[in-house]
């Protein structure tokens, strides 16, 4: 064992800076292949939190062979299921339970920023979702004929978008959460919020316009729009849309995301707790 | 064992050049609330030096590391590692430290390679997992999920990855707590080897035996403040010797010129600052009046009188100390 255990002197440490491990990129895919293995071997979690909604999606939209618009509605809709219990729900867990490990702490008193520590515990679930849409997405357009998403690079941004937002909120209530058990209880107000959104498991045109019109403004009003859109190019009421006109018409939903996640990040850097409240 | 038995004045710190100062710490005080964990303490710890920081729970050691690791912030005072700022030039640092938290911080469903994997990509320059579980000799648990590890196991996987990257300063905050005996020899040797690599080494404990046999210097915390430091010899010889014996409640022990006594029913105890000249007084006595001193012993001061009798005096900022792990 001696001859290996040398200290290294201030003139190699700054000379090493090729090293894969300094570079936030590594270091975020190191966080997620621990997140990945510990949901590997936490199967309940996994079912519950991976397979369960893969499925309950997969048979909600399959009804919906060759109705283009429904069709398609619907899809966004699951997607937004998706993303709420995994990048939410699920996400809020993880935090909490990796905070009263004290994982978080061991990380922080490495070579990890805060920022990259957040994101790489959080990026496993997101990379989940991401692959979930994407078998949901191949299965609609392959199995019940629904046609190929116009403008893939909204639908991306916005996926990416709603997953930072649904993530920050998830960090910030990850605070008061102190078990998988707890996080059923304090994740359930923003679960309803972002679900009972028209788009989301509310039907379009369901509720009361003026209602329809305000609960528009909570994440997944813009967010499920943006979708739409996205794959549709055509707009809810049935105007179509040039590939530039889709960007155009989803401005005004990327703003009032862009919001959100503003008002997510300052609750989560607000609220977010690194190491386990005492006593 | 190195011991290098430095001067405690400040004038011979002065004396030492900034490259060689490691830890640097000035008027550091550290306030949760109203409770104030650390209250204005000063030390420097000189490269390749083993450093141990002693004291009771809720003295405040565990939140004077967290603050050298960069885990907290000072409320106030100045305190650098390796010459910087260990929040705000944590990027700079973090490569150069080495950290063992008091408590856990892995995932339980993981196994052991799994964690030295995972650790070693947050790593730079990071040893082997063999090499470093040959070294925590953790070798044959390698396969083995971490929370079936035992307890000295699991603090020795939190060694392995503490030394890792081969640090510059290693941070282990009560390292061989809930060991037992032959995982507490390991670590001392692990730590023994480092520090002839020139690592600097920063630990707290309770356990004196683990001070006086690893360190070259110990600091007493006492309510937030530092009540000693110094070599443990130099620290031991400021106390008085101890002569302690039964004898039977109708004989009067002597007074004995250089030492205080103190009576509980049959049992006498002298602290003496002059054990030869003191004890020869009193075995006189007892020859002169043919008088039987049960259970005689004589031995000078140990590390654990000193902390005895510097860190437990009663101290009114104890009672309400909090906990030391974490807020």
């Amino acid at each position: 064992m001696s001859g290996t255990m040398t200290t290294q002197n201030a003139d190699t440490a700054s000379t090493r800076g090729g090293d894969r491990a300094l570079k936030p990129i590594w270091q975020m895919v190191a966080m997620m292949k621990m997140e990945m293995l510990a949901l590997r071997r936490n199967w309940t979690a996994s079912a519950m939190n991976v397979a369960a909604p893969l499925m309950i999606a997969l048979l909600l939209v399959s009804k919906y062979g060759g109705q283009t618009v429904p069709g398609v509605r619907r899809v966004v809709s699951v997607t937004t299921l998706i993303m709420v219990f995994l990048v939410h729900h699920h996400l809020t867990t993880v935090y909490a339970s990796r905070r009263q490990e004290l994982v978080l702490k061991r990380l922080r008193a490495g070579i990890a920023s805060d920022r990259t520590i957040l994101f790489g515990t959080a990026s496993s679930t997101v990379v989940l979702f991401l692959a979930q849409f994407v078998v949901l997405a191949v299965y609609a357009v392959l199995a019940l004929d629904l046609p190929v998403p116009r403008n893939p690079l909204v639908m991306l941004l916005v996926l990416l978008l709603g997953s930072s937002i649904m993530a920050a909120f998830s960090a910030a209530l990850s605070a008061i959460t102190r078990s998988s058990e707890a996080a059923m209880l304090t994740t359930l107000p923003t679960v309803v919020l972002f679900l009972a959104t028209p788009g989301a498991l509310l039907e379009l045109n369901a509720s009361p316009n003026a209602m329809e019109r305000m609960l528009w403004f909570l994440p997944s009003g813009p967010f499920t729009e943006v979708l739409r859109i996205g794959w549709l190019a055509e707009t809810d009421e049935g105007r179509s849309l040039s590939f530039a006109g889709t960007f155009v018409e989803t401005l005004p939903s990327f703003g009032v995301l862009l919001i959100w996640l503003a008002v997510s990040l300052y609750l989560a850097r607000r609220f977010f707790r690194w190491e386990p409240r005492h006593g | 064992m190195t011991r290098r038995g430095l001067e405690l004045s400040p004038v011979a710190g002065s004396l030492i050049a900034m490259d060689d100062v490691v830890i640097e710490v000035d008027g550091l005080r550290r306030s949760y609330g109203k409770f104030e964990a650390v209250r204005g303490i000063s030390l420097r710890i000189l490269r390749g030096e083993l450093f141990a920081l002693l004291g009771t729970n809720g003295a405040g050691k565990t939140t004077t590391i967290e603050v050298l690791e960069g885990l907290q912030p000072a409320t106030s005072g100045r305190v650098r590692v390796l010459g910087l700022d260990p929040v705000r030039d944590r990027a700079a640092v973090r490569p150069r430290t080495g950290v063992m938290l008091q408590h856990g911080g892995f995932t339980g469903a993981l196994t052991v390679r799994e964690t030295v994997e995972a650790w070693r990509s947050l790593t730079v320059r990071p040893h082997t997992v063999a090499e470093v579980l040959e070294l925590v000799d953790l070798t044959d648990r390698v396969n083995v999920t971490v929370d079936q590890l035992s307890g000295g196991e699991g603090r020795r996987l939190e060694l392995a990855l503490a030394v890792l990257g081969r640090p510059e300063v290693l941070f282990l905050d009560e390292p061989t707590t809930g060991m037992d005996p032959a995982s507490r020899r390991r670590t001392w040797e692990v730590v023994r080897e480092l520090q002839r690599g020139g690592t600097t080494v920063l630990l707290t404990t309770h356990y004196l035996e683990e001070a006086e046999i690893l360190a070259d210097r110990v600091a007493i915390m006492r309510g937030g403040n530092l009540v000693a430091t110094g070599a443990p010899e130099d620290i031991v010889r400021t106390l008085p010797a101890r002569i302690t014996f039964r004898l039977p409640a109708t004989e009067v022990p002597p007074e004995l010129p250089h030492a205080t006594r103190l009576v509980e029913s049959d049992r006498v105890t002298y602290e003496s600052r002059q054990l030869q000249g003191d004890l020869t007084r009193l075995l006189e006595w007892a020859n002169a009046g043919d008088i039987q001193l049960a259970a005689l012993s004589a031995r000078p001061a140990t590390l654990e009188d000193a902390f005895l009798d510097i860190a437990a005096e009663n101290d009114p900022t104890d009672q309400h100390a909090e906990p030391e792990a974490v807020r």
